[in-house]
């Protein structure tokens, strides 16, 4: 029953669009963009888009995990590296990946490595944030314990703290994704001629293609969904599940 | 072609919140005189992309609109009801390379990389125009799409090789010293057609009269500007201030007088013969899948009974 719960929330959200999107001049019926999406898998460009997209957010999402989270377990271990970090990164979380667009241009061309750049800086800071106060919140007792038994040093680390702040990391691990694949369309403005992003400014500048606008939101949409179900598997983990009271 | 717009509201005796025309680029200095010289026509706000200002229109947000020419077309082919009514300006697109290059002619650009604003834009057609004078063929360039304010960044980067834009994109990179005209629209294409105003059906309908004195304003605002040097300094003083296009003046002022006829307002008439090339151009870049019947997307009664009046917008 509770199987049926999500696949009917969203026949009922489908049938609301239907409703307000009928006789609406730009907003498409969920039927016009089932047909755009047809017709984009039967020339093909579908397949071409989503895996751009998905190469260039993998990319830019690996690359900020590997230097996010090192940097986060720095920032929530030592008191020195915080102070000395924390007022950078909280100065350059909030800016919006299209001012930072001119600049990628200028660093990285047009290409792949601009919209990879605009993903690692969106979904950077996110993890390096979520990583750093999960080693920070390792309570006190666990730390106490630890010494007590005489575990220390590299052991403590593994052992301890990374088991400690793992549910908090992977937290933060989804919020970068899922913010990864926010920005997609935003760093796809400097992608060339492929991407589910261009997809959309591509149709947006096309006169009246409103179906295929939608169509990429749906894609975007669809692909997150997925992805966020494969890392909430790791959230499945003995070493993340100790910390949660609720079974899923 | 730029991302700039503006939107007028008329609201004198009107019943809803008015008649909005979206502006764009190098209409900004016609925007301008007309606005000054004829206030109680028209108050401006500014759109900041073309999709946003063509999706205010086919929503009856905006009543009027300064877009481009085949977006019109398509829009009118796809059931929305708008009509052009007049011209914005004429040429005022430009291929820009870097000071430091070879080329020459367009023929060097093969297999070089050049951005382009959409391939929807009107200087996609204006490449595709000079790619069939020099004999290159599709795939023969690599074309990027950029929104125009990138463009001279990538070129500084050596991100593109070159760029085709609307003004005053060009002008700025040449003003700062770094990039040079390999072509205008003023050498090769002098009729060039960018933006068109276009007026929603239900506003010729119910207010005739309104966008007939429109109509009149834009084509005196357009003779003032070419009549007179002093009048195109006059406008882009206007043009620049920050509550129209917040552009800088110098810049806008390059683009009015190097040369005097990079971009020009004095024949904002409807041809019927160049709306027809520019639809050719169209089917053949794929921005159009199917001819468009000229009545569809154009109503000359306008420029039929348009009748001179004097303009003389104060200087700022």
């Amino acid at each position: 029953m509770t199987r049926l719960l999500p696949v009917g929330v969203c026949l009922g959200l489908t049938a609301l669009w239907w409703l307000a999107a009928s006789g609406s001049p730009i907003f498409p019926t969920p039927g016009a963009v089932l047909l755009g999406i047809a017709s984009l898998v039967k020339d093909g460009t579908l397949l071409r888009h989503v895996t751009a997209s998905l190469y260039r957010v993998t990319y830019g999402y690996g690359i900020a995990l590997l230097l996010a989270l090192p940097l986060g377990i720095l920032m929530g271990w030592s008191r020195t590296a915080f102070t000395a970090f924390n007022p950078v990164v909280q100065m350059l979380r909030p800016i919006s990946p299209i001012a930072w667009i001119p600049l990628a241009i200028l660093w990285f061309g047009v290409g792949d490595l601009s919209p990879m750049f605009l993903v690692f800086l969106a979904s950077f800071f996110p993890m390096v944030l979520a990583t750093s106060s999960g080693v920070h919140l390792v309570e006190r007792e666990y730390l106490w314990a630890a010494q007590n038994f005489g575990v220390t040093g590299l052991k403590l680390f593994t052992h301890v703290i990374i088991p400690g702040a793992l549910p908090t990391i992977i937290t933060g691990m989804r919020v970068g994704l899922g913010v990864a694949w926010l920005v997609v369309v935003a760093a796809e403005m400097v992608a060339i001629n492929s991407g589910l992003g261009f997809l959309i400014m591509d149709s947006r500048n096309a006169g009246m293609r409103y179906d295929l606008v939608v169509a990429g939101m749906v894609m975007i949409g669809v692909i997150g969904l997925l992805l966020d179900l494969v890392m909430r598997r790791l959230e499945n983990l003995k070493e993340v599940r100790w910390r949660y009271a609720r079974g899923r | 072609m730029s991302t700039e717009g503006k939107r007028i509201d008329m609201a004198q005796g009107m019943d809803e919140s008015g008649l909005s025309v979206g502006m764009s680029g190098m209409t900004m200095p016609t925007v301008a005189a007309e606005s000054l010289a004829a206030p109680q026509i028209a108050r401006y706000v500014r759109y900041s992309g073309w999709p946003e200002l063509k999706e205010a229109l086919v929503a009856g947000r905006v009543k009027a609109a300064m877009v481009l020419a085949p977006m019109v077309m398509d829009l009118a082919d796809k059931g929305v009801p708008v009509k052009v009514v007049a011209l914005g300006h004429r040429s005022g697109a430009v291929i820009m390379v870097r000071k430091d290059s070879p080329y020459k002619t367009f023929a060097d650009l093969k297999g070089k990389r050049i951005a382009i604003p959409s391939r929807f834009a009107v200087d996609h057609l204006f490449v595709r125009k000079l790619m069939a004078a020099s004999g290159l063929k599709d795939g023969d360039l690599k074309m990027v799409e950029l929104s125009p304010p990138d463009m001279p960044a990538a070129l500084l980067a050596n991100a593109v090789d070159a760029y085709a834009t609307g003004e005053p994109f060009g002008a700025k990179a040449e003003m700062d010293g770094y990039a040079r005209v390999l072509y205008m629209t003023r050498d090769v294409w002098p009729t060039y057609i960018c933006c068109v105003l276009a007026v929603r059906q239900e506003l010729i309908d119910r207010h005739r009269e309104t966008v007939q004195r429109l109509v009149d304003h834009v084509l005196a605002a357009g003779r003032w500007l070419d009549t007179s040097p002093e009048h195109r300094t006059r406008a882009a003083r206007i043009a620049s201030h920050q509550s129209m296009f917040n552009q800088a003046f110098e810049l806008i002022k390059w683009v009015m007088e190097r040369p005097a006829d990079r971009v020009t307002y004095g024949d904002l008439r409807l041809m019927r013969s160049e709306f027809d090339e520019l639809m050719r151009l169209s089917l053949d870049a794929k921005i159009l899948h199917r001819p468009v019947d000229y009545h569809t997307y154009v109503d000359e009664s306008f420029m039929q009974r348009a009748h001179p009046v004097a303009i003389d917008p104060p200087a700022r």
